[in-house]
């Protein structure tokens, strides 16, 4: 009786043991191997030329008070056509090197360093020290035209191609108070790309 | 099994310069007054091609004042040129007669008539006063030096000779004539110079050649001692 004791005994140990060991087994048999890819889009766009004086294409290169002026070669008081921009209307072209189509948002700041510095409005209208201003692209009607703001602007631009170039530019308000003083003030554009 | 994880960056793209230089103006784009006498100011200005007309006005003590509205001509002050040149003389002041500092103000005035609100100003003053506080000190200096028979405090006369004589011949005039003035600085300096010389060879004589004890110079060392043996000699006899 006692030696079927024992051996029960090491049956239920033997049978525990099993027990314990079979899962292990059963995982090892589960695992995979996971591959993980980071493949980031570098979504970027260079814009052509890098500066731009106001009224300077065919112009003196100074601003009045109370006066529009675009960033058209064909002449710094002349809109462009507002039933669509035409390529040689626009002083500024924006290429896509990528390999993704992407929406194109165009900021400027306010205008600094000078006698003057006029802030962006942010709604596209002129202001005692505020200026506006509006973007536009190639083959945009004036209703397309976008109001550039400080931050924040709505895409100006959308899908442009990867590998593809597109045209731009930029319609500028003057503040409406007369001018104190005759040192320029510069801003910075900035066009962001982003993934279509 | 693959995960596959692909975030697209977004960045700001590239950035251009808007450069907005204001088509400022005044009107006037220099103005320059000099000093020739006490009796003659000379005016020179320039001006861009919205202005027809200048009017330059003075005052004294202070700069004439500005009209009140562009529509009206300035009238603060006395006149002194109204015109399309770009010189004037103003012989009207006598710096002799009147120290006080006398204000320019040039105003542009407009094809249309109408009158830009910001001028430009000038002003002089009589140089008479600087150059006779220099003429005093330079002879001051050189009187003081022979009284007190200090012969370097008649060498400190030599850079305020040489300064005023810098300001006269700078200046032209000081209300007298050009060579009075040259015969004043001549003699002036020639004068300290001498002076100073003799003062160093008498210095430079030992203590027992000095026979008048009133023109001893104190300075001198071996003087001292002289006169404190003859002290010492005095109270012993």
């Amino acid at each position: 009786m006692r030696r079927e004791m024992k051996i029960l005994r090491v049956l239920i140990i033997v049978a525990v043991l099993g027990l314990m060991l079979l899962p292990i087994k059963v995982m090892a048999a589960s695992t995979a191997t996971i591959i993980v890819t980071n493949s980031p889009y570098f979504v970027s766009v260079n814009i052509t030329p890098s500066s731009w004086a106001i009224n300077g294409l065919t112009g003196s290169g100074l601003v009045n008070n109370a006066t529009t002026y675009y960033s058209n070669p064909l002449g710094d008081t002349v809109s462009p056509t507002i039933l669509g921009a035409k390529d040689s209307e626009c002083y500024f072209n924006a290429s896509n090197g990528m390999a993704i189509a992407v929406d194109l948002t165009v900021t400027t700041s306010d205008l600094s360093g000078g006698s003057d510095n006029s802030t962006n409005s942010n709604n596209g209208s002129a202001g005692a020290t505020f200026y506006g201003a509006y973007t536009y692209f190639s083959g945009q009607t004036s209703l397309q035209w976008v109001v550039c703001k400080s931050s924040g602007s709505s895409i100006g631009y959308s899908n442009l191609l990867a590998g593809g170039n597109v045209n731009f530019g930029l319609i500028v308000s003057e503040q409406t108070n007369a001018w104190t003083g005759a040192t320029p003030s510069s801003s910075t554009i900035t066009v962001t790309s982003s993934a279509h | 099994m693959v995960v596959m994880l692909m975030p697209v960056a977004v960045l700001a793209g590239n950035t251009a310069t808007m450069v907005n230089a204001p088509a400022y103006s005044v009107g006037i784009t220099s103005f320059t007054v000099t000093y020739v006498s006490d009796t003659e100011v000379d005016l020179n200005w320039t001006y861009d091609a919205t202005v027809s007309n200048v009017m330059v006005r003075a005052k004294w003590g202070s700069y004439p004042a500005n009209p009140p509205n562009s529509a009206t001509a300035p009238s603060d002050g006395y006149l002194v040129y109204y015109g399309s040149g770009l010189s004037a003389v103003d012989t009207s002041m006598n710096f002799n007669n009147n120290p006080d500092t006398l204000y320019y103000s040039i105003w542009g005035q407009k094809g249309d008539g109408s009158w830009y609100l910001i001028p430009s100003q000038g002003s002089e003053e009589s140089r008479e006063m600087i150059g006779l506080l220099l003429g005093f000190l330079a002879v001051s200096l050189l009187i003081a030096g022979l009284v007190l028979k200090k012969s370097w405090v008649m060498w400190f006369s030599i850079p305020f000779w040489v300064i005023l004589s810098i300001y006269m011949a700078y200046y032209q005039s000081m209300g007298f004539p050009a060579s009075a003035q040259h015969a004043f600085l001549f003699i002036g300096l020639g004068a300290t110079v001498a002076i100073g010389f003799g003062a160093i060879r008498m210095q430079a004589k030992p203590a027992n050649e000095h026979h008048d004890d009133d023109n001893l110079d104190d300075d001198d060392a071996s003087t001292k001692i002289y006169k404190a043996e003859r002290k010492k000699y005095r109270r012993s006899s």
